[in-house]
């Protein structure tokens, strides 16, 4: 690939995940404008993140696939959200949030209780609960407005 | 598509979701039959209630009727099966004009419920997955539900179907 692609390349949605728990404006800016950093050091912090960045999505993967597997036939929403890996998720914290996202608007699932405790909203009207379309739908907008879908 | 009826699955998806079901519940019999598609917009409390829109459990994301006590014990289930007409009663054999539904507990929780089809087979949805019609409550005695513990009966004319 020629260097110029990757150094004039924007922050890819995945890699600017990691920065979640910063301030999101002007993050990129701050950290990558070739005139507070030389091309070294951008290109090496960007590859940095990258790793960091697959590394905590396999974490994740691997944690929401144990839970899936593990939960597959249970009727207890109780015992769903009560198992250990979807606990590890929840231990994750914001980063965790849009792979959470990604995964209920490709796959559903029982993610409300996870993101209720992780991000202490709660988006969902009274009347509307256990509607899961519904009870998707609602967080799901409330993802976008909040900048992690 | 019928609550007994398989539902229309190319050989290997039907053998391999047999397969995985009868993996997780051992004491299942064979005759068993898959009778929907996954879907995880209900569960099989609202299964058991009659109910494809929602999910029911006594936790704050669910649907639980009002007035009753989002707790997860038997009484509370009594409780809210009771807002549609059901009272416990004794026996799970068919019955003419009668609606059961049947609570499983583990470890002193409820866990899982079924319903009696008109034929006196039992409808159980598996957690988010699939419907299956089975032969009899022991089916799916074990280490995910625990024991059918306890049989609820209503008349049809005590029909009172959750809004």
């Amino acid at each position: 690939m020629p260097t110029d692609c990757v150094q004039h390349e924007e922050p890819s949605l995945m890699t600017s995940l990691f920065w979640l728990d910063d301030p999101p404006e002007n993050q990129w800016e701050n950290r990558h404008t070739k005139d507070s950093k030389s091309e070294f050091e951008w290109y090496t912090d960007t590859h940095v993140i990258a790793r960091t960045e697959s590394a905590f999505r396999a974490k994740f993967m691997e944690a929401k696939e144990a839970w899936k597997k593990e939960t597959r036939f249970l009727s207890s929403s109780t015992e769903i959200v009560l198992n250990p890996h979807y606990q590890d998720i929840i231990g994750m914290g914001k980063k965790a949030l849009p792979f959470i996202f990604m995964d209920l608007e490709q796959r559903g699932g029982k993610w409300f209780w996870a993101l209720r405790h992780i991000t202490r909203e709660n988006p969902v009207a009274l009347a509307d609960r256990g509607k899961t379309k519904k009870m998707t739908e609602v967080w799901l907008q409330w993802g976008r407005k909040n900048r992690y879908l | 598509m019928g609550p007994e009826e398989p539902l229309p699955l190319a050989e290997s998806e039907m053998q391999a979701a047999r397969e995985s079901v009868a993996l997780t519940f051992i004491h299942i019999n064979n005759s068993f039959v898959i009778t929907s598609n996954l879907d995880d917009g209900y569960n099989c409390v609202a299964w058991a209630a009659s109910d494809q829109e929602k999910t029911w459990w006594p936790s704050l994301d669910d649907y639980w009727p009002d007035n009753v006590e989002r707790k997860n014990t038997v009484e509370s289930f009594i409780e809210a099966f009771g807002t549609t007409g059901y009272t416990p009663c004794k026996s799970s054999q068919l019955e003419n004009d009668v609606d059961k539904v049947v609570l499983f507990v583990k470890n002193g929780q409820p866990t899982h419920m079924a319903r009696q089809l008109p034929s006196g087979r039992w409808t159980s949805k598996l957690g988010p997955e699939f419907d299956i019609a089975h032969a009899s409550l022991d089916d799916l005695t074990g280490k995910q539900y625990g024991k059918p513990y306890l049989i609820l009966c209503r008349h049809h004319s005590e029909n009172l179907s959750a809004k």
